[in-house]
């Protein structure tokens, strides 16, 4: 049963492998929002500081939306997605794959990139640790709710607009709670509470976010 | 293991709301084959995909084995018992067809060999392209690859819509002999083709479908 899962989180890393030109373009746009943000604030260095948990969240959650759609389509397209309703593995697990996969390729990514961003926004570099912790534990979240709109918008030509509409509310927790430890991060206080709270939203999240997708998966294929 | 039968009665089918054919009656066993005849439309590839369990028939039933009939109106899942073969050849494009054919097998809980996709597509003729990337073949080579699938599968029912579509007159007589070789072998094959398909040792029944 686990074969199944590996085999197509080796693929899909694959891919992204293969057309890493796509993730380029993902990190640049996380990178670009970001960087041109200030450009509209003026020189005052504590404004930046100060809007900076909500800014480095909202260029996730733009950044998560744009390649979430690429998610299952082409899947869609070429019948694949048929082959994985039909296999006797669980769908569940085949869609835990794709969007660990998916994780490992676009949301690790931002974590990455993430430390050099908020540095560049003149925030303070003792806060780097839990903004990182907080990425850590809420993009995979992203991932997971944003798989069961995609997987529900599969069938619709111009998807974009509706996942946006479907995706982002169930996003506000994680908004919250992730802007809310990086905000407590950066006055020095104790943030451990808000990545509690995150860490749990990602294990309800990998818990049942997968039995969602197969659902929605299967009632796009009808 | 029991002889596999396939248990179709007074079966409706749609696209969405749109009834396509209603009260679909058939039966096939282990070394029979039936294409399925109709006009463009009329609901074979429907036909196919609820077999299949894909989507749910509006009415009816599909009974395969002896496993317990589905309820009215509900899809049954043949799992490892099936090899479907859609209108799509469900093969990534920056994937090589052994990459594809590795990821597929798993994907049908069927542990296969490197060295085995390999032989399978030497013997489609398809050694040459087996590491380029399917978005560089041609419409029949991409065919072929996903074809391969019936040479490695042990499925006893084969679910294939347009197998033979951008084949040329060679490939389609490898995969007639393919069929063949599955139906004495004790297999059920249904399938729609609009090419000819002349199978020399398998009598073909006909599913006919009259749009309502």
């Amino acid at each position: 049963m686990l074969s199944v899962f590996w085999a197509v989180l080796r693929r899909d890393l694959l891919l992204a492998f293969r057309q890493r030109g796509v993730l380029v373009h993902h990190l640049l746009f996380f990178v670009l929002v970001v960087a041109l943000f200030p450009l509209g604030t003026g020189a005052d260095a504590r404004i930046l500081v100060t809007v900076s948990p909500a800014l480095i969240w909202m260029a996730v959650l733009l950044a998560a939306l744009l390649s979430l759609q690429r998610l299952f389509r082409p899947d869609y397209e070429d019948g694949t997605l048929e082959q994985y309703v039909l296999s006797p593995e669980p769908l569940a697990l085949i869609a835990l794959a794709k969007v660990a996969a998916y994780w490992l390729a676009s949301g690790l990514v931002f974590v990455m990139a993430s430390p050099l961003l908020v540095l560049l926004l003149g925030v303070p570099a003792h806060a780097v640790p839990v903004i990182m912790a907080s990425l850590l534990l809420g993009t995979p979240t992203l991932g997971l709710v944003g798989a069961i709109g995609t997987a529900l918008t599969l069938s619709l030509p111009r998807a974009g607009l509706l996942l946006s509409l479907l995706i982002f509310p169930l996003y506000v927790p994680v908004l919250i709670f992730g802007a809310g430890a990086m905000r407590a991060a950066i006055a020095g206080l104790p943030a451990a509470g808000a990545l509690y709270l995150l860490g749990a939203l990602l294990a309800l999240g990998i818990t049942t976010a997968p039995i969602a997708i197969a659902a929605a998966l299967k009632i796009s294929l009808e | 293991m029991t002889q596999p039968r396939l248990l179709v009665r007074n079966l409706s089918c749609g696209r969405g709301e749109r009834a396509l054919f209603h009260d679909l009656d058939f039966e096939l066993r282990g070394g029979e084959a039936a294409r399925v005849r109709g006009e463009n439309g009329c609901g074979k590839t429907t036909l196919l995909r609820t077999l299949a369990g894909l989507q749910a028939p509006h009415a009816g039933t599909v009974h395969w084995q002896s496993a317990t009939p589905a309820r009215d109106g509900e899809p049954v899942l043949l799992q490892d018992d099936l090899c479907f073969v859609g209108h799509e050849n469900a093969l990534n494009g920056a994937l090589t067809p052994s990459e594809n054919l590795d990821v597929l097998m798993r994907l049908a809980a069927r542990r296969v060999s490197v060295r085995a996709i390999r032989q399978v597509l030497a013997e489609l003729g398809l050694d040459r392209v087996a590491e380029r990337p399917c978005e560089r073949l041609s419409a029949g080579q991409k065919r072929r690859v996903s074809l391969a699938r019936l040479w490695l599968s042990e499925a006893p029912l084969w679910l294939l819509d347009e197998p033979a579509s951008a084949l040329d007159v060679e490939s389609r007589a490898v995969l007639c002999a393919r069929i063949d070789a599955h139906v004495a072998g004790g297999g059920i094959v249904v399938f729609t083709t609009h090419e000819e398909l002349t199978l020399t040792h398998t009598r073909v029944r006909a599913i006919e479908l009259t749009p309502c």
